[in-house]
């Protein structure tokens, strides 16, 4: 069963939790996060700051920070469980197998080191038989192949050098440098930027996609840069999955309050008259140490109840093939719908 | 010229803010002795209005001027030339007692609650500040206007003396608000006051901005680069690029249908919450070019799809298109 599963997801993750140890008790920032991503599809993570999206991230890595440590799970790569491997075996597998495009492409470059220098390291770490004028021309063609102009004269630049937009491609070459990723995990690669070279870098992610047939997991709090470049969506909130779907289904039919919520304060709708309010969700994320036995967005729903919501953690249930909710009152959620 | 005008003539009806021919150019240092070694013309001769109780957008990508202009209106830079005209008076002259009482007039509102509160000072420090500064009231009468101020912003009053560290983001962003709101200000400049936030609390602090326009008749200068958040917010827009204003519209106008190469790249760029309306957009080539080594001529046409022979020759003006919408652009217009 396994090597089925393994040519269909590149990446699975089950049950995966993450605590963190702190003074004032401990913080189950991942509580049981399931997510699949497969072959050369975009998986979209989304949800706020806090919920636990770049923790995701670090934890597939095997990066979590202290106080925090994985506590359950398994994570596969291509049906190998990263969560056993040993440490020497999972640095091969980052920035080879799995790469990574972080959010801020100043604070991810060394400033001291020219850009073609960096992108050689990951060479001398993963290919170490190449020899550096190989290892050069490689960084040159990868440096050309993200669009940077005359990369020849870039490769001894700084990163101070290079505008903001510059050095994001500069990462994205860096994480392809070991030829073909299995999976690219982009953590808010465009936030940073300005809108109209966001759109170049989110098109420079779909052309290297079709190219290589990677798979992306892609973190991000736009839902404008999930409706154009994602495949399924998975919504987290507070540390666990709290809908799953095919991208048009989760534009077109969210069911989790939240999702909704989401995606009625988003701007953006053309024919919206300009200057109405707008709708937001109320309240605040609550605190991790206090979502024990209730579901967590119990406190910010219109659709709770008291009875139902507030004794116990809702299930996953699926709606239909695909379609993952975690909520107990999806009928009554299905059923204002139709009214609407 | 200027000089002996009455404030009627300079202020038809109901403008607050009128802007003329700005003009802000930072020099370049470089070397061992950090001799001036050029000029970034940062802002390049610009000029608008505000109207009372509205929302001007100013907007435009890093590098466009766009807070520089904002640190002018403050005074918090001195311009190399124009004129800026607040209720009929030229603020760039005033010095000493008028300047501080000026501050009272007009207010900012900063991009990153993270930075832009002092750590080290309680909420009720931060928004009591400037009544402390201006001496506008006994230490008790602070207390209690900080505490009116903080309902008025969204905020309970039991939180007057904690510090910035226990808030998130959006609550930063209230104190941030608050601040700006103690002195009773006619201007407000928003310098991206949302896009360090998430999208559910975006749309709650937008919400705020807007209540309390219409309750306080506040007028807004709102710095930006989100065209779904300018849409949201502004009653007028203006176009910046590399300096210059590009195109200005009615916001209405400006959202049917930019006439400015640029400012459609602009939104053709931003993406659409719909996945079934991907599209093939306009992309721009290249990035924004050196404000050190300005192009010749139009400072677009090394980006422009719809560049020409004489868009490297020659700058084109401002000019209207129609009444209240003007593009800077050989072509369009």
């Amino acid at each position: 069963m396994m090597e089925n599963l393994s040519d269909r997801y590149v990446l699975d993750v089950r049950n995966l939790k993450v605590h963190f140890f702190t003074d004032t008790g401990v913080i189950p920032a991942l509580d049981g996060v399931d997510l699949w991503v497969r072959r050369g599809e975009t998986l979209g993570l989304v949800g706020e700051s806090g919920c636990g999206k770049t923790l995701t991230a670090r934890a597939i890595l095997r990066l979590v920070p202290e106080p925090g440590r994985i506590m359950d799970g398994e994570i596969y790569l291509t049906g190998e469980n990263l969560l056993v491997l040993p440490e020497h075996e999972m640095r091969k597998i980052r920035g080879d197998r799995i790469s990574m495009v972080f959010q801020e492409p100043m604070t991810s470059l060394n400033p001291v080191y020219s850009v073609g220098n960096q992108i050689m390291e990951v060479l001398t770490v993963h290919r170490s038989a190449m020899t550096g004028k190989e290892k050069k021309e490689r960084v040159i063609e990868l440096l050309k192949a993200a669009g940077i102009p005359s990369p020849e004269q870039r490769f001894f630049d700084y990163p101070r050098q290079l505008s903001g937009g510059m050095r994001q491609r500069v990462v994205i070459a860096m994480a392809l440098a070991c030829g073909n990723p299995q999976l690219l995990i982009a953590d808010e690669p465009t936030t940073a930027l300005d809108v109209t070279i966001q759109a170049q870098i989110l098109e420079m992610f779909r052309e290297i996609q079709d190219k290589m047939d990677m798979s992306i997991l892609l973190i991000t709090h736009d839902l404008g840069v999930i409706a154009e470049t994602a495949d399924r969506v998975a919504v987290m909130y507070a540390g666990t999955i709290v809908e799953y779907a095919d991208v048009v289904k989760l534009f077109k039919r969210a069911l989790h309050p939240y999702t909704l919520g989401l995606l009625k304060s988003i701007l953006q709708t053309p024919q919206v008259r300009a200057r109405r309010r707008l709708h937001t969700i109320p309240g605040a994320v609550p605190d991790f140490l206090d979502i024990r036995n209730k579901c967590r967005f119990f406190s910010r729903c219109a659709f709770a109840h008291k009875n139902i919501c507030g004794q116990e953690e809702p299930e996953m249930i699926e709606v239909e093939p695909g379609h993952l909710v975690r909520c107990a009152r999806v009928e009554k959620i299905e059923e204002h719908r139709r009214r609407v | 010229m200027t000089a002996q005008r009455s404030a009627e003539e300079i202020l038809p009806d109901d403008i607050l803010l009128d802007v003329k021919n700005l003009r802000k150019s930072f020099p370049v240092r470089k070397g061992v002795f950090a001799r001036v070694r050029g000029l970034v013309e940062a802002v390049s001769n610009i000029s608008f209005k505000v109207r009372q109780g509205q929302t001007l957008a100013l907007i435009g990508e890093s590098g466009s001027g766009k807070t520089t202009v904002a640190r002018i209106l403050l005074r918090l830079e001195e311009p190399d030339g124009g004129e800026v005209y607040f209720q009929g008076r030229n603020i760039l002259d005033i010095k000493g007692r008028a300047l501080l009482d000026l501050r009272r007039d007009i207010q900012m509102i900063f991009q990153d609650p993270f930075s832009s509160l002092n750590p080290y000072m309680t909420v009720g420090q931060i928004i009591g500040e400037s009544l402390r500064v201006h001496k506008i009231h006994s230490r008790k009468e602070v207390k209690n206007c900080v505490q009116e101020i903080l309902e008025k912003v969204g905020l309970t009053q039991d939180l007057y003396s904690r510090y910035p560290h226990e808030f998130s983001g959006g609550q930063r962003q209230r104190i941030g608000i608050g601040r700006a709101l103690t002195l009773n200000p006619q201007l407000i400049v928003c310098d991206e006051p949302v896009s360090a936030l998430d999208v559910s609390v975006r749309a709650q602090i937008l919400n705020l901005l807007q209540d309390l326009q219409e309750t306080l008749g506040l007028t807004y200068i709102f710095v930006g680069h989100d065209l779904s958040v300018i849409r949201h917010v502004s009653h007028e827009v203006a176009v910046m690029y590399m300096g210059k204003i590009v195109e200005m519209a009615f916001a209405s106008v400006f959202f049917f249908g930019p006439l400015h190469p640029y400012s459609e790249a602009l939104q053709s760029a931003a993406p659409i919450p719909d996945p079934e309306a991907r599209k093939r957009r306009t992309l721009l080539s290249g990035d924004v070019p050196n404000l050190f080594s300005l192009p010749p001529g139009c400072r677009f046409h090394t980006r422009c799809p719809l560049t020409k022979d004489i868009c490297s020759q020659e700058e084109p003006r401002l000019k209207e298109s129609s009444p209240g919408h003007s593009v800077a652009c050989h072509f369009r217009g």
